[in-house]
């Protein structure tokens, strides 16, 4: 397994046959550019738990991509020009490519993961990637509907976002064969609680609220897709208004749309205190994974414990 | 006796137990304190046996509405025309029969059989409350219980008095048609082993749909003219047809209303099992049924031109329902619960016209 140090990113060339054409520079510009966190996080976890570097190079590599997998389809199904501030690949080269990109991705996870021989992590991902297009499934299915509910939404993001971040904090328990469903299961909802407070916090980028990455702005709304923030702001609108911020161009209509930008910011305020909830409903579940009778490394609990306010606030 | 929590270990805000153990039971129950109650933390994830979360909320910061709402959200007191629906129609029957109706029996008779079907709701609702449908779908179980309105202890209380009034109300019934006892015991004993013994319930599963089918609608009838002396004839069958169907319709339009979470549990209802697209169908051909059945009745039993009126007065809002149900996209559409609630508008002005009906008729015939 090659680890490139000098590159955030974690792949094997072995992947990538040289003979495909264009298939590598499609990868190294979509690799390029990206955090990483998903990686970082199931590499934290998997060190915590002693898991042997192979494996951890194992999960990095399944998650990133798993998680571009996601990114080319998505970018296609929602016709965007620009992933990481280039070009998406469905424009560059073509749909085509970039479905079967994704699909090549996926099928490079079953591959090495199988070669892996832990029957318990290839079920586990494999629910995953289900749930993940599960999720990318229903969202398209909600495009154009303005009258969506907060609750309705977070069914989506669970199985979209969350299972990505579930399975980082759980996949390395299973590559141990570490017998604790008990903990397991607290994983998942804290896993859970990232992935909504990750999505939460990347829709409210949307309307240029801490936007420190300067993300395009706006974009959900013009791809006719209410994102979380959206919902939770025009929840007591009429449903005929609702409409109308389908046609909405820029954040003043948005903010004429809500009865000013004073309503916007308490909007937003409102927001930020029903989230904090979820956070300390995280910190109550990490709480709970400190208790002795548990064995959980508490390296581990230390390091998940910044990460929901780094979600969230994306350290602002 | 209840495990009542010292005040440090409320100010964390959230507490996690094992189901069974006795913390559990008396957080769920709500007797563990006077001041607080014990909101269970719903979970987008499937839940197994793991541990249980709950808020523990002070009783101050809990928003609860009229005592009115209230009451009606504990009883479901807005499913008891589809329960009194049967029993007004085989009612006004009787009387245009002209059977020697015992007020007093046929009352008690009427009463008996709603306090039953109150009995059973507030209990179904409290073993939905304990099983956990509560954590993954908060919409599905009653209201009052979830947002922490009543607590499942006074619930159980409230169950035990209508049970109370139920056996008060039937055993001069009882007495009186000794015959009906023991059909009325043993449907009963039926239906509340069906409703809560099996596991996974029941009440999931197709089979609950026969039973919807038969307790509201031809075992209704059958029983209920026993209890006041009728004759069993074509038109109780007519009734107790027209009555399981729309019992019927009510119940997959509920289903339909969850159909995502109901997919993700396992369920195997009809609804479940045949789809979202295939829902849609289903539904259709129900709500034409009951129109059919109902339309038919009035025009075979009671004249014609209260078939026209049901026709004239129902129609718009059938046709307007079958738009807004093809029409649906997702299984979470917002336009879901807009689908729900005017299919049972339809099922309530269907209510309302035969009970028109009836009371003119009534009406007419004394003057």
């Amino acid at each position: 397994m090659f680890v490139n140090p000098t590159h955030p990113k974690i792949f094997d060339p072995r992947d990538f046959p040289a003979y495909l054409p264009k298939l590598n520079d499609l990868y190294d510009g979509l690799f390029s550019g990206g955090k990483g966190f998903r990686a970082k996080l199931v590499t934290s976890v998997a060190g915590s738990l002693q898991c042997p570097q192979p494996t951890i190079n194992l999960l990095a590599q399944t998650i990133e991509f798993i998680h571009n997998a996601s990114l080319l389809h998505d970018d296609l199904v929602d016709r965007s020009p620009t992933r990481r501030g280039k070009t998406s690949a469905w424009l560059e080269y073509s749909p085509e490519y970039a479905v079967l990109a994704g699909d090549y991705l996926l099928a490079r996870v079953m591959v090495n993961l199988s070669g892996h021989s832990n029957l318990e992590v290839v079920q586990y991902t494999s629910r995953m990637i289900s749930d993940l297009l599960e999720g990318e499934w229903l969202q398209d299915s909600l495009v154009g509907d303005f009258s969506l509910s907060l609750a309705q939404l977070d069914r989506v993001h669970n199985l979209k976002t969350a299972s990505l971040m579930k399975w980082c904090l759980v996949a390395p328990f299973l590559a141990q064969k570490i017998n604790d469903n008990n903990s397991v299961q607290i994983f998942e909802e804290l896993g859970t609680i990232l992935g909504l407070l990750f999505q939460r916090s990347d829709d409210l980028l949307d309307f240029d609220v801490r936007n420190t990455e300067k993300k395009a702005i706006l974009g959900d709304l013009k791809s006719g897709y209410l994102n979380s923030f959206g919902c939770f702001a025009l929840s007591d609108i009429s449903p005929w208004k609702r409409q109308k911020f389908r046609h909405f161009k820029d954040l003043e209509e948005v903010y004429s749309g809500l009865g000013g930008r004073a309503v916007f910011d308490k909007k937003v305020e409102e927001f930020d205190a029903l989230n904090l909830k979820l956070l300390d409903l995280y910190d109550h579940y990490l709480g709970l994974l400190r208790e002795p009778a548990r064995s959980i490394n508490p390296d581990l609990t230390k390091k998940l414990a910044p990460l929901s306010k780094l979600l969230y606030f994306r350290n602002t | 006796m209840p495990q009542q929590l010292k005040e440090p270990e409320f100010h964390q805000g959230y507490l996690t137990t094992p189901p069974k153990s006795q913390l559990w039971r008396d957080l769920l129950l709500g007797d563990f304190s006077p001041s607080h109650r014990a909101i269970v933390v719903p979970t987008l994830n499937k839940p197994g046996h793991q541990d249980w979360t709950f808020e523990i909320m002070p009783l101050k910061r809990i928003r609860t509405p009229s005592n009115w709402i209230k009451l009606i959200h504990i009883t479901s007191a807005t499913s008891l025309p589809f329960v009194a629906f049967p029993l007004f129609l085989l009612w006004t029957k009787g009387l245009r029969d002209l059977i020697n109706l015992d007020p007093l029996l046929s009352s008690l008779a009427i009463c008996g059989s709603t306090f039953l079907y109150l009995f059973f709701n507030l209990r179904s609702d409290i073993l939905d409350y304990f099983s956990g449908a509560s954590r993954f779908q908060p919409a599905g179980v009653n209201r009052a219980l979830i947002e922490g309105w009543t607590t499942a202890s006074r619930m159980k209380k409230w169950s035990q008095l209508f049970l109370f009034l139920a056996i008060c109300s039937g055993t001069p019934v009882i007495l009186a048609r000794p015959s009906w006892a023991l059909w009325m015991t043993l449907a009963c004993a039926a239906f509340t082993l069906a409703w809560t013994q099996w596991d996974p319930y029941l009440k999931n599963r197709l089979r609950a749909e026969v039973v919807v089918f038969l307790m509201f609608g031809p075992l209704l009838a059958i029983g209920f003219q026993s209890a006041i002396g009728g004759r069993i004839d074509t038109e109780l069958l007519a009734i107790g047809t027209l009555t399981g169907f729309l019992a019927l319709f009510v119940h997959n339009l509920k289903n339909f209303g969850q159909i995502m979470i109901h997919g993700q549990l396992g369920h195997s209802d009809s609804i479940s099992r045949i789809g979202f697209e295939k829902s849609k169908n289903l539904l259709t051909a129900s709500i034409l049924i009951v129109l059919a059945i109902s339309a038919s009745y009035f025009a075979i039993y009671i004249s014609l031109f209260w078939a026209v009126i049901l026709l004239t007065a129902l129609t718009p809002g059938v046709v307007f329902f079958l738009r807004v149900l093809h029409s649906l996209q997702s299984p979470l559409s917002s336009r879901i619960q807009v689908t729900v609630s005017w299919g049972r508008y339809f099922a309530l002005a269907l209510v309302l016209v035969h009970v028109i009906e009836g009371l003119s008729d009534l009406i007419w015939s004394h003057n």
